[in-house]
């Protein structure tokens, strides 16, 4: 007997069916995230074909590993899946080989979020844009802080950088999306003008 | 702890940041990789069938060719080449089937090749149409009938060698089924040719069980019985009592005795 999972919200039940490999309920579970997993991927790469790449082996890592899921309440769904495809995100660039590297730093740095409040009043699109525009490393960084809300020292142990280096990235990260937006601010007053 | 920055990110929508972003199509490869399974299957499903199809074509092919050349290992490619009138002479060359629905003349075939002069070996070439005419002409049958009286049907072969002066060495082998307790005469090539110029000896005679395809054969230097001893106890030009073989398959899962024996002494030619 099939039964029909299309009203199914129940993530509990979706996840022991995809325990099972059960195409509906992995259907479902996709539908419901796809969306919010493609952002994340964009997030970190900036080319749309290698994001998609990303999430597709995200999602396979996911439902593959599923079966080692304990359901933990609601959004511990999302919560696990976010973990999986921020780790293909990671893989992804990694394979890519782009030469990133993670300078240390010394210098200590106040945390400060005003420059992510004012990154805040912008549009989505144009976040996406002025991330893209960041180095790599400096970007998993600011990610991994901003969005993940990962400490520095998960950070570290992930990258496998110092956590010292984390602090220092994330700061370049924050600085060189001032510098962008204050050159934007003032190219728009100068159209304006 | 929630920033204004990440909430910005969560209000956003796909369709803004990356218009062509297909999902459905994105599932269906997505769900290839996860199920990968049924896409095999039907791909292999035909190579399977194809397979199966091939094994069975060659199994076919080996059985008939099998079946063809078991009877006579000395001419089995020139069956084809025996002309059509020879069905009406009492003689078909062809055997496609071995049925006890089949009459027994359907059961019998004449195969006529040549020689090679130089090697003795059997050629592929169709012997001259004049011989083959002559082989027509002269057919003889056994003087007696024969009788098998074994459990199972055995197939009897005998090649001759045929020396004529004005042409080619041929070989004519003549085979006839008979089934268990089937008496009949049996076609067993020609002697009237040579009164022809043609030197005629008996080369082989083969007695194959036809259900395990196992073969007695007996030439010139076969022991205890020759060709030669058995051919003139099958046409009947000397009483006999020999032993042809022994068989070593059991056809007919009863563990008979498998020695072959001829006796022609009581009149009839019996096959024990």
């Amino acid at each position: 007997m099939r039964i029909d999972l299309s009203g199914t919200t129940d993530e509990a039940y979706l996840v022991e069916c995809c325990k099972r490999n059960d195409p509906a309920a992995q259907h479902i579970l996709y539908n419901k995230y796809v969306e919010d997993m493609m952002i994340l991927c964009l997030r970190y790469i900036a080319q749309h074909e290698d994001a998609k790449e990303a999430l597709m082996d995200g999602f396979l890592s996911f439902f593959r590993g599923i079966g080692s899921f304990s359901y933990r309440g609601e959004g511990s769904v999302k919560a696990w899946m976010k973990k999986v495809m921020v780790n293909s995100c990671l893989m992804h660039l990694r394979k890519q080989d782009r030469n990133t590297i993670l300078v240390a730093d010394t210098t200590e740095y106040e945390h400060k979020e005003a420059g992510d409040d004012i990154l805040g009043q912008l549009a989505a699109k144009e976040i996406l844009r002025l991330l893209h525009e960041l180095p790599d490393g400096y970007r998993m960084v600011f990610n991994l802080y901003v969005f993940e809300d990962m400490t520095h020292k998960d950070i570290a142990e992930m990258l496998g950088i110092s956590e010292s280096t984390s602090k220092s990235q994330l700061h370049r990260a924050r600085a060189l999306l001032q510098k962008q937006i204050s050159q934007q601010t003032k190219s728009n007053e100068n159209a304006i003008g | 702890m929630k920033t204004p920055l990440d909430e910005r990110m969560k209000e956003a929508s796909l369709g803004e940041l990356m218009p062509g972003f297909d999902k459905n199509a994105e599932w269906e490869a997505l769900r290839a990789k996860l199920h990968p399974a049924p896409a095999r299957k039907r791909a292999i499903w035909p190579m399977a069938a194809a397979i199966a199809l091939l094994v069975a074509a060659g199994s076919m092919i080996w059985v008939m060719n099998h079946d063809n050349s078991t009877g006579s290992a000395v001419a089995t490619t020139h069956r084809h080449d025996t002309p059509a009138n020879w069905a009406q002479a009492g003689v078909i060359p062809d055997m496609p089937q071995r049925s006890a629905n089949i009459r027994p003349e359907q059961r019998d075939r004449l195969i006529v090749s040549t020689v090679d002069r130089s090697t003795n070996n059997v050629t592929a070439r169709p012997a001259d149409p004049a011989l083959q005419q002559q082989i027509q002409d002269g057919l003889r049958r056994t003087g007696e009938f024969v009788c098998n009286s074994t459990p199972c049907p055995i197939e009897i072969c005998v090649t001759q060698m045929l020396r004529c002066s004005d042409q080619a060495p041929s070989t004519v082998t003549s085979c006839s089924v008979l089934d268990p307790d089937q008496a009949r005469q049996m076609r067993i090539g020609t002697d009237k040719i040579v009164k022809r110029n043609c030197n005629v000896t008996v080369s082989e005679i083969s007695l194959e069980r036809v259900a395990t395809g196992e073969m007695i054969v007996l030439n010139d230097h076969s022991s205890p019985s020759t060709a030669q001893d058995l051919f003139n106890c099958l046409t009947g030009d000397t009483k006999c009592s020999l032993l042809a073989g022994i068989f070593k398959t059991d056809c007919d899962n009863k563990h008979r005795p498998g020695s072959l024996k001829v006796e022609s002494d009581a009149g009839n030619v019996i096959l024990e």
